[in-house]
């Protein structure tokens, strides 16, 4: 019984060792340096770094640029609209500027028509 | 009274040149003496990533190489300083330097040295704290000793620390070290 007990913690030990041996389960980190470029470690897993409230700049730049690239071609006022959702969903600061400004685009091409 | 006194002299003389000489063979022996070593070795163990949130981690310490020198005086031999140039070289690499003080202890041919220092990478990224080891060094020669050492590492510093994120490191390393 105790020699059973015994064996299981060695295999127990064993596994461990082995798991650590291996390296990082993919995705967990405990440094930055965990994580491959451009991810940062957040809450001990590598992650999008979160943007700057202030300016809200690299990620919804990532996200604008997708959604222009597949966008279907369409007028002016598809694309803003599209942008000002993605910008929503971020919630970041820069939400106001933005939807202030796609509205203004809209009207333009409202006006335009 | 001359043919008296001339062997007496003599031996005197003799005397104090065997004592004279004892005394500088002594002087010389306890002349004050720096002591140098170098030491080459690798270490790994396990790290544990805590942050703020209550989530936490544990992993292998990446493999990082060191190498050590010490120095201490003959009239206080049991004051060590140095410092290590230690890189990084597993999944990364990375370099810093981990200033010690430690105190030395020998038994027989075995000296431990319990000491503390602070490690400090510095390129490319900053990753610095307080360290705390045990140093094992085990005389095979006049001039090599095999050396392991236990240590613990606490991460708080730099820019590769996770905000709101303490980093500990337990880790153990092997190596040699030659005496100059």
């Amino acid at each position: 019984m105790s020699r059973s007990t015994s064996d299981r913690r060695g295999l127990a030990a064993l596994a461990l060792l082995a798991a650590l041996a291996l390296g990082c389960e993919d995705g967990r980190c405990v440094r930055h340096s965990d994580c491959a470029q451009p991810l940062s470690c957040l809450a001990t897993r590598c992650a999008i770094p979160p943007t700057d409230a202030d300016t809200g700049v690299a990620d919804t730049a990532v996200v604008d640029t997708a959604v222009v690239v597949d966008a279907p071609l369409g007028t002016d006022t598809t694309v803003a609209d599209t942008v000002v959702a993605d910008v929503v969903a971020d919630g970041g600061a820069s939400t106001d500027a933005a939807e202030d400004a796609a509205a203004a685009d809209a009207a333009m091409d409202a006006t335009g028509d | 009274m001359s043919s008296l006194a001339s062997p007496f002299a003599f031996g005197a003389l003799v005397a104090a040149e065997i004592l004279l000489a004892a005394a500088v063979s002594e002087a010389q022996t306890q002349a004050p003496t720096q002591f140098h070593s170098i030491a080459l070795s690798g270490a790994s163990g396990l790290s544990l990533g805590s942050s703020g949130g209550g989530n936490s981690y544990a992993t292998h310490t990446p493999v990082y190489v060191d190498v050590a020198w010490r120095t201490w005086h003959s009239t206080t031999p049991q004051w060590v300083t140095g410092f290590s140039l230690r890189a990084e070289v597993d999944g990364r690499t990375s370099v810093g330097v981990v200033p010690r003080f430690e105190f030395s202890r020998s038994v027989g041919r075995l000296t431990l040295r319990p000491g503390v220092a602070a490690a400090i990478f510095f390129a490319p990224y900053v990753l610095a704290g307080p360290e705390a080891s045990v140093t094992f060094d085990l005389r095979l020669g006049s001039v090599v000793s095999l050396i392991g050492a236990l240590s613990v590492d606490v991460f708080f510093l730099g820019n590769d620390v996770p905000a709101r994120s303490v980093l500990f490191a337990t880790n153990g390393a092997l190596g040699v070290a030659i005496h100059l």
